[in-house]
């Protein structure tokens, strides 16, 4: 009987112990959440009804159908050529995407596994890069595109976002792929393996979560860019991502908002996608492993 | 590992060159630019230094230079702070995925809709007219709750119980702590007296923090940033002593919170609704800042989540059982284990942090003193007639600003390397 | 495994390569029959799908079959012109908010004269304020085909012939009617000069205002070219007659400094005040916010009234609107230039929204502006014969000034002060700034003053 009792009150304890945890926890996301939620709740609500009520006057009657429409959506997802714009951000970000993990893969193998003289500061200079704001660029580059004549192509943007992206891809690799057990490379080297054998068959593999995470890190920076697009493709709505499709739509004057949430709303669909689908990656903290000390 | 000499060069090559090309080539010609003025122009002409000069003479720079500390402080300890105190919470529940989803969600979208997300929860209405805001609803339906006669009553009583027991434990932990100085001065052991008067003057300074709150310093920069100074001090220091003196410092602490908590609800309970984004000099800014925080804990906390993760068991269990409370084995066993990961994310943060644009730049592109370096380069790039020389100078500065922090971090690889 | 993973690598290789080959990805100008011109464009939003109507109207109706590619860039404007210039590619043409930086690329040799390429009748047509605007050291280089008028009072109609106020016909029986709709109890004025980025520019063109009707257009030019330096005691007063008006605003200076310039306007019909001062755009917003009000019946407009300066004479007026250049010589870009000045294209432009005004002279104002249901837009009307009638005609002096101040410290000057910071102390800073972001004008350059 005293046993029992016992373990209610340890339970009891447990739970209460327990509630300050949660309630933390709980208050934290809820923090989180409320500004996105009113956006969403927003975006959905008539420019009149905007102006005169908060959006949590909607939970007062949260079945009336009539004080919520979808003429903003509407507006402005069929009003502005946007599936070109779809297609033209898939256009930059993939391969802006692919092609600088590829290379920093190249480049952070070489730092982590391989001796040659000046490793250590080249390895510190091309971290340090990560101080360059990408403003001062965008003269001293677009002269050189211009001459090239590769301004006003993607393929030129691909580069430019390659080139931003490199350093903090290289440091993060690094970190992982040297952090890779050492014995892994010495059996394979007595097997007779080469470097690139080694690089192609060992490294490439086993960093795939890291690099999954990575490549999710610089999509989702690539897809959210406006300016670096605007500056070396330029504003034609032939060739406009998204983003600048949408940040168009937005009146210079006043505050449209029921126009300027739906038009987040739609710029945010593909990344919250792409997170959500592939989140899994970040939240076991792969990524973190890279970060390591 | 043995290799031809060439063969690290192949693998390197692509990186380098793309990084000479689009990093290394510009940052030199920025450089170029900033002694020169005019320099893309017929009538460019050598000028040295002056740009520099010119840069540190402007009233408008000096503020992007005092938002960016404040930018520095607040966001790096906020966002590594709460992102810690996720990590080690989050651990122990089981609708941890689910929780570290919401939480991250927000660095996902751009910081254009972050910015607008923010912008929408700022904003304003005047008086007379409903407002939209969630923050400026917030306040009125606090106003309206305050301004009921019951809680009228019970804030008053409250704010006269709490502030007496705020006096009281202020006036004991202040006698604790002098009284422990004077023994360990007698014990001879100076340092340690020193170290408690200090203490001591930090809970002076604590009480000024408290009045400060209520008080409008003049106007006139240098006045506000002594006064921030003060405030930053006085709320270190109540900080400080609340850990420390662990008798009167926590009851001290809660009843002041307590009491100025309540007397603010009953001042304010004229509350109007704000334009959050004209308050400066430090309203505006913060409210910024929160969107920054906003979204980037998530980063910090998945990242030192699985820092943690690494811990191994035994120690926690171990400290546990040798019957330390949580806080102990937070401080003394959980954060020196992940120093080196704590070390590595502030100072990506703080790198992050100091090259902050976005959101500035939709929010208020530097309006109302909100102006922050890497914004105001911008602007004086493409002001007209254009300031190219002067511009590059800022971002000149701007990067040895970085410079710092990037060595701090490089420095940890020297070490790795030599292990190597 | 390895297939798997090879399996892996050959689907982002073809994608890769799709994607390469995939039309588009190559350059962004597309090669057609005709000629094609790039215009770069600030225009945003509703502005933007009006603009390019009147695009595709001319590129319908081009002999040549010329197309235009509008890039928008929005607030990013000034940043994208002056990085093509500077990296040697420009669009062909573009609008300048500002004809200060209109004047700075000119000066410099990156616009095009475009005299030789206008023709002589859409010559004659353009207004000659306008076509002085877009002239630099004697050379035209750009043309004003749309602008709109900024020295308008806006009322409420009801309210003031329900008490009997008068529509004040000088700066003195303003302010006196000022004095006496306070004195009934109603706040007078409604101001609101917030606009995030761009906040305090409402302040701004109030001054501006003020001071063609206190001082004259002479003092206005001279102001403006920083002839006059900003310690000067009559720029001093244009600041205090602000700060009075702005006493008088409803919520005082605290709400005139929060409230958003497209959100000032709703007071008018909730009560809360009953003139507002704002330039002919604010009518898209009042009908869209308040639709249930009728121009001329609800609310109506009257010209700011003459001043001391202008000793009996009409009052002066205070314009905005937008300059269109040209990088090259294209003639595609002649074509396009002759289109946008003449009388049909503009007549499109005005009738796809209410308040703009056409500048061509040939256009009968009476005639041209007309509401969405086909009644005539007296209002607008009015407005266009005001501003082509007008013995002193002088542009937004703002976006004359350098944008360092115009758009910098002349702003940010109009909400310290609000804030109730010192005013000498504010006509320093910026008289400061002017002095660093001026290359010319008497007053510029460390000639030192005295009180700051």
């Amino acid at each position: 009987m005293r046993m029992r009792r016992r373990m209610w009150t340890r339970t009891l304890r447990r739970a209460l112990a327990a509630i300050p945890l949660h309630g933390v926890i709980v208050t934290l996301c809820v923090l989180w959440l409320t500004p996105t939620v009113g956006l969403f709740i927003t975006s959905f609500r008539p420019r009149s009804a905007i102006s005169d009520s908060g959006w949590w006057t909607v939970f007062l009657h949260p079945f009336e159908m009539t004080q919520f429409t979808l003429e903003n959506y509407r507006q402005v997802l069929f009003e502005n050529d946007i599936w070109i714009s779809f297609l033209n951000s898939l256009k930059i970000t993939v391969p802006s995407t692919i092609l600088p993990i590829l290379i920093a893969a190249f480049a952070a193998y070489a730092f982590a596994w391989m001796r040659f003289r000046g490793r250590t500061l080249l390895l510190m200079v091309v971290i340090g890069l990560i101080v360059v704001p990408l403003q001062i660029t965008f003269i001293p580059l677009l002269r050189l595109f211009v001459n090239l004549g590769i301004n006003g192509t993607f393929f030129g943007l691909w580069l430019a976002h390659t080139g931003y992206g490199l350093p903090l891809l290289v440091y993060m690799l690094r970190n992982f792929i040297g952090g890779l057990p050492r014995e892994l490379f010495e059996s394979a080297a007595i097997d007779g393996a080469s470097h690139w054998t080694m690089f192609v068959r060992l490294v490439l593999p086993l960093s795939v979560p890291v690099i999954a995470s990575l490549a999710i890190f610089q999509f989702l920076w690539v897809w959210n860019d406006l300016i670096v697009a605007l500056i070396f493709v330029g504003g034609a709505a032939q060739t406009s991502p998204i983003t600048l499709t949408i940040a168009n739509l937005i009146g210079s004057h006043g505050e449209d908002w029921q126009l300027l949430t739906s038009a987040a709303f739609v710029s945010m669909v593909v990344p919250l996608i792409v997170f959500f689908s592939l989140q899994r990656y970040f939240v076991r903290g792969i990524l973190a492993g890279s970060l390591k000390g | 590992m043995k290799v031809r000499g060439y063969v690290p060069w192949l693998y390197l090559a692509p990186a380098l060159f793309i990084l000479g090309v689009f990093l290394v080539y510009p940052t030199v010609e920025t450089f170029i630019v900033s002694l020169y003025k005019n320099y893309y122009r017929p009538d460019r002409v050598f000028v040295g230094l002056a740009n520099y000069l010119d840069a540190f003479d402007d009233r408008g720079m000096l503020i992007a230079f005092r938002n960016n500390f404040v930018w520095l402080v607040v966001m790096t300890s906020a966002t590594v702070g709460l992102g810690l105190l996720l990590a080690v919470l989050l651990d122990r529940v089981r609708y941890e995925a689910l929780a570290k989803s919401v939480i991250f969600m927000p660095m996902a979208i751009s910081f254009t809709a972050a910015s607008i997300i923010w912008r929408f929860v700022y904003a304003y209405r005047p008086p007379s007219r409903p407002q939209i805001g969630l923050l400026n609803g917030l306040l009125m339906g606090l106003k309206d709750w305050a301004n009921t006669p019951a809680v009228q009553a019970a804030l008053t009583l409250g704010a006269g119980i709490f502030g007496v027991l705020a006096a009281l434990f202020w006036g004991l932990a202040l006698a604790r702590v002098v009284a422990e100085a004077v023994r360990r001065w007698r014990d001879e052991r100076h340092l340690e007296g020193l170290a408690r008067v200090g203490l001591a003057g930090f809970l002076l300074l604590g009480l000024f923090y408290a009045i400060g709150i209520a008080a409008r310093p003049p106007t006139g920069s240098l006045w506000e940033f002594l006064w921030f100074l003060l405030a930053v001090g006085g709320a270190g220091g109540l900080l400080i002593v609340g850990a420390q003196d662990r008798r009167w410092g926590p009851l001290f602490l809660g009843s002041l919170l307590l009491a100025l908590g309540a007397r603010f609800v009953l001042d304010q309970a004229d509350f109007q609704p704000q334009a959050w984004l004209t308050l400066r000099p430090w309203v505006n800014n913060l409210a910024l800042i929160v969107a920054g925080i906003w979204v980037w804990t998530g980063f910090c906390m998945v990242v030192l989540s699985a820092a943690y993760k690494g811990i191994p068991s035994e120690m926690l269990e171990a400290a546990r059982i040798d019957g330390a409370n949580e806080w102990q084995v937070f401080w003394h066993v959980t954060v020196p284990f992940m120093k080196s990961t704590l070390a590595a994310i502030t100072t990506t943060i703080i790198i992050f942090v100091l090259k902050t644009f976005d959101i500035v730049y939709v929010m208020t592109n530097g309006a109302f003193d909100t102006e922050v370096l890497a914004n105001y380069m911008i602007r004086t790039l493409y002001s007209f007639p254009p300031r190219y020389g002067k511009a590059s100078a800022v971002a000149i500065v701007l990067m040895l600003l970085i410079v710092p922090f990037i060595v701090i971090n490089l420095r940890r690889f020297r070490a790795q390397e030599a292990v190597r | 495994m390895q297939t798997k993973r090879s399996g892996l690598l050959l689907a982002v290789l073809a994608v890769l390569g799709a994607l390469l080959v995939l039309p588009g990805s190559g350059t962004a100008t597309a090669i057609l029959q005709g000629e094609t011109i790039t215009f770069v464009t600030s225009f945003e939003g509703d502005e933007l799908a009006d603009f390019k109507r009147v695009v595709r109207a001319f590129e319908d109706q081009s002999p040549s079959g010329t197309k235009v590619i509008v890039e928008a860039v929005g607030r990013n404007l000034p940043q994208i012109l002056q990085t093509r210039v500077a990296a040697g590619n420009p669009p062909d043409m573009t609008n300048f908010p500002q004809p200060g930086a209109m004047v700075e690329f000119a000066r410099s040799g990156a616009l095009v004269p475009i005299d030789e390429m206008l023709s002589r009748t859409v010559l004659s047509q353009q207004p000659k304020g306008f076509l002085d605007l877009g002239t630099v050291d004697g050379r035209l280089y750009a043309i004003t085909p749309i602008a709109s008028l900024k020295s308008l009072v806006w009322y409420h109609k009801p309210t003031f012939e329900e008490r009997g106020y008068p529509i004040p016909q000088t700066y003195e029986e303003l302010k006196a009617l000022t004095e006496r709709i306070a004195a009934d109890g109603i706040s007078p004025w409604c101001i609101g000069v917030e606009s995030g980025a761009a906040s305090g520019w409402p302040g701004t063109d109030w001054m501006e205002d003020i001071a063609l009707r206190l001082y004259g257009p002479e003092f206005y030019d001279a102001w403006v070219a920083h002839d006059i330096p900003w310690t000067d005691p009559r720029v001093k007063t244009l600041f205090e007659e602000f700060l009075y008006f702005a006493d008088n605003a409803f919520g005082g200076r605290t709400n005139v400094l929060a409230t958003n310039f497209g959100d000032s306007p709703n007071g008018l019909f909730d009560g809360s005040c009953v003139m507002h001062r704002q330039a002919t755009f604010i009518r898209d917003f009042i009908q869209r916010q308040n639709p249930d009000t009728v121009a001329g019946v609800d609310y109506d407009v009257f010209t700011f009234p003459s001043g001391p300066a202008q000793d009996g004479g009409p009052p002066p007026a205070l314009g905005g609107g937008d300059l269109f250049a040209a990088f090259s010589a294209k003639p595609g870009v002649a074509e396009f230039l002759n289109y946008i000045g003449s009388a049909e294209a503009q007549r499109l432009w005005i009738l796809l929204n209410p308040g703009r005004i056409a500048t061509n002279t040939t256009l009968d104002p009476d005639v041209v502006y007309v509401n969405a249901d086909g009644t005539p837009d007296t209002i607008t009307a009015n407005a266009a014969k005001t501003l082509t009638n007008a013995e002193v005609f002088r542009f937004d002096g703002s976006d004359l000034m350098p944008s360092a101040v115009g758009a910098g410290t002349f702003w940010t000057a109009v909400l310290d002060a609000l804030s109730g910071k010192d005013l000498d102390q504010i006509l320093c800073e910026v008289e400061a700034s002017a002095d660093e972001a001026y290359t010319s004008g008497a007053a510029t350059g460390p000639v030192g003053n005295e009180n700051c």
